[in-house]
């Protein structure tokens, strides 16, 4: 039998309006306590061994669920003045390549890998992406972190 | 050579000229607060201020109409908006306001023409759509007139065409129009419930609207549709490698009663074979916020459910928008509890009509579906076998106390604002977190992303913490914290898989359905 963590519960209320309320775990919210990530990580463990027992299960559902995505694949090509732009996959790769090429089968030109941006990320998402107006420069926005913050590359 | 600027935000749009960069960048609470002009080859350091939004409700964001004519910069929160224009191909024209905010008054613009259309809330709960000369914007008349059973939805403007998106009964419509709005027609679609998406729509002269099309038994498809001859256009549909045959599944929908008398809809999918004895297992998912609505779609995942027996069902809970405006205000602030008891109906009607049992009823939600999963799981545990809470907002009273957290003061206008004493009694009364007892629950995942600035990671962690230590139960209680990402969870389509993998696998445990054997596609 696997014990799950159990955080400590440290006294602590919230008073307002009257009401105290107790919050025993806010020193969750604080991110520079040195309990905090070991407490994570022991959930993270905990979990992984509860469900152990279906690793081969996990296993067959990823295979189930990989097996339904077309790896290699295009997208709609979408027309912005004279060129089609388009993003497509390719397979074994976990991001997309943005693409474009001179209507109507002009050859292509790769203008983003998002698998080469994300080298070195352990997440990797593109943001907002525009092209100028006179198709010659690409202004786009990156996020390395989740948190949906973006650096801007023109 | 890179121009570089970090922390932006999610808005960026090029100037007409082709030199002219605007893009918005985040407060400290990750707020879009401040519109800046930078010019290429330029120090971004020296990049102008053109904004800065004082008051902590109000996002910004930026973008180009489709004539590529104006920019408008739209400054929105959850209790009204304000738009402010200028000519893109002018880097030094001013922005003009158009119409100042007022509380509880939400519209967009579009331009078309010599014209700016206005969808507003003002004097039509299900918005009206108003013309106005860009010359002179206040000289408006209205163009298309509130309807109390129809809810204005979205607009597209294009050089020859009009294009709306409506809901109606729960089903999303679009209705073409020549630009004075005469010659109306819908878009006729092939099944009883569908989704459709905008898709691009980025050229302004086309005679073609591009949307995704898809139903909870038909693949994903763009559909090119001629706004002109009516002809729909098969692009692209989702290939499924392994295979996928429709006829095999059906998809239904139900309606549920609400305590309160609401007729809350459901959409589900099954396979033909799927026995309606009580026996099957069920997965029901819902969200219930920000007027989002959550339209039946095609989830290639799912299948996965579906081959063991499963049923997949969406509560169309109020806090949506898929029965109108109404349906949204009903199931927020002080009605949150709307969203929630309209859950439990959909649940119960599942039951009673046999599609499934509370010892095999799984639920799930994300994000604001998992406070709908925290507060229903605590009203009523006996009703389902396992709960899977995907990044949960849990925690109402601590994180709408924490100002510095991105989604608080924006939010006040969604949850309540706790420093208001009767909001604070209403939010505390449900808060989920707080309502934790020593009872039995069902068997739970909760995700979480470390680097979340939407649910942050504590959020979960609180809740499971509280769990473990209160409840009654031996079954699964689960925390799983994805240390390299945020709220979406891992960006790598595969690795995401994986995810999804771990989740379907502790449902199937959970169920008793581990060993259950896939039927064949």
């Amino acid at each position: 039998m696997i014990e799950p963590p159990r955080p400590e519960a440290r006294p602590h209320t919230i008073a307002l309006h009257g009401a105290e309320i107790p919050d025993e775990y806010a020193w969750l919210q604080q991110r520079d306590d040195p309990a905090l990530i070991p407490y994570l990580e022991a959930e993270n463990a905990y979990a992984a061994a509860v469900m152990a027992d279906t690793s081969a299960l996990q296993q067959r559902l990823y295979t189930e669920l990989r097996g339904r995505i077309k790896e290699q694949d295009l997208s709609v090509p979408v027309q912005r003045g004279p060129f089609l732009y388009y993003t497509r996959t390719e397979a074994g790769r976990q991001y997309p390549l943005v693409c474009r090429q001179l209507a109507p089968d002009g050859p292509e030109a790769i203008l983003l890998d998002v698998n080469q941006l994300a080298e070195g990320h352990s997440f990797c998402s593109l943001g907002p992406l525009k092209i100028s107006p006179d198709h010659t420069l690409l202004a786009y926005g990156l996020d390395t972190t989740g948190g949906m913050i973006f650096d801007l590359f023109v | 050579m890179p121009d570089r600027v970090a922390l932006m935000a999610w808005s960026l749009e090029w100037g007409e000229d082709g030199r002219t960069l605007y893009y918005t960048v985040f407060d400290h609470a990750h707020r879009p607060y401040r519109l800046y002009q930078h010019s290429l080859g330029e120090d971004t350091a020296n990049a102008a201020l053109l904004y800065e939004e004082p008051d902590e409700r109000y996002f910004i964001d930026l973008h180009k109409t489709r004539s590529r004519a104006y920019l408008l910069l739209r400054l929105h929160s959850h209790d009204g908006t304000e738009v402010h224009y200028k000519p893109a191909g002018e880097p030094a024209a001013p922005f003009m306001l158009f119409d100042a905010r007022r509380s509880k008054i939400e519209y967009k613009i579009e331009h078309q023409g010599e014209n700016f259309l206005i969808m507003t809330n003002a004097e039509a709960e299900n918005f009206r759509l108003l013309v106005a000369p860009t010359s002179d914007p206040t000289q408006r008349r209205e163009l298309i007139a509130h309807r109390p059973d129809v809810l204005l939805d979205g607009v597209n403007a294009f050089a020859d065409h009009l294009v709306v998106y409506e809901r109606r009964a729960g089903l999303q419509q679009i209705r073409i129009s020549a630009p004075d709005g005469s010659g109306e027609r819908y878009v006729p679609f092939p099944e009883p419930v569908y989704s459709v998406t905008p898709e691009g729509n980025e050229e302004y002269a086309t005679h073609t609207l591009r949307f995704a099309y898809s139903s909870l038994v038909t693949p994903r498809s763009i559909i090119d549709y001629d706004l002109a001859t009516g002809t729909w256009l098969l692009r692209k549909q989702e290939d499924i490698p392994s295979g996928y045959d429709p006829s095999l599944y059906v998809a239904e929908r139900l309606e549920a009663s609400a305590p309160d008398g609401a007729r809350v809809p459901i959409s589900l999918v099954r396979r033909r074979t799927t026995p309606c004895d009580g026996t099957a297992p069920c997965l029901l998912t819902g969200y219930g916020a920000y007027g989002n609505s959550y339209d039946p779609g095609f989830s290639a995942n799912v299948l996965s459910l579906l081959e063991r027996g499963f049923v997949f069902a969406i509560a169309h809970i109020r806090g949506g928008h898929e029965l109108g405006r109404a349906w949204y205000e009903q199931g927020r602030l002080g009605q949150k509890q709307n969203s929630f008891s309209d859950f439990i109906a959909c649940a119960e009607q599942l039951i009673a009509q046999r599609y499934t049992s509370p010892a095999r009823f799984a639920i799930a939600g994300a994000s604001a579906g998992g406070l709908l999963m925290s507060a229903v799981v605590n009203a009523r545990p006996d009703l389902f076998q396992a709960v899977l809470a995907r990044v949960p907002f849990t925690n109402v009273i601590a994180a709408m106390l924490d100002p510095n957290l991105p989604l608080t003061i924006i939010e006040y206008d969604q949850w309540g604002n706790p420093h208001d004493p009767e909001q604070f009694r209403y939010m505390l009364s449900y808060s989920p977190y707080e309502h934790i007892v020593a009872q039995a629950y069902p068997h739970i995942l909760a995700t979480g992303g470390l680097n979340d600035l939407q649910v942050p990671y504590w959020d979960p962690a609180k809740w499971v913490a509280r769990l473990r230590a209160r409840k009654t139960d031996a079954n699964m209680l689960l925390l799983r914290t994805n240390m390299t990402a945020g709220h979406s969870g891992a960006s790598g389509r595969f690795t995401r898989l994986e995810e999804t993998a771990f989740e379907y696998a502790f449902l199937l445990k959970a169920l008793g359905c581990a060993e259950v054997e896939p039927a064949g596609v």
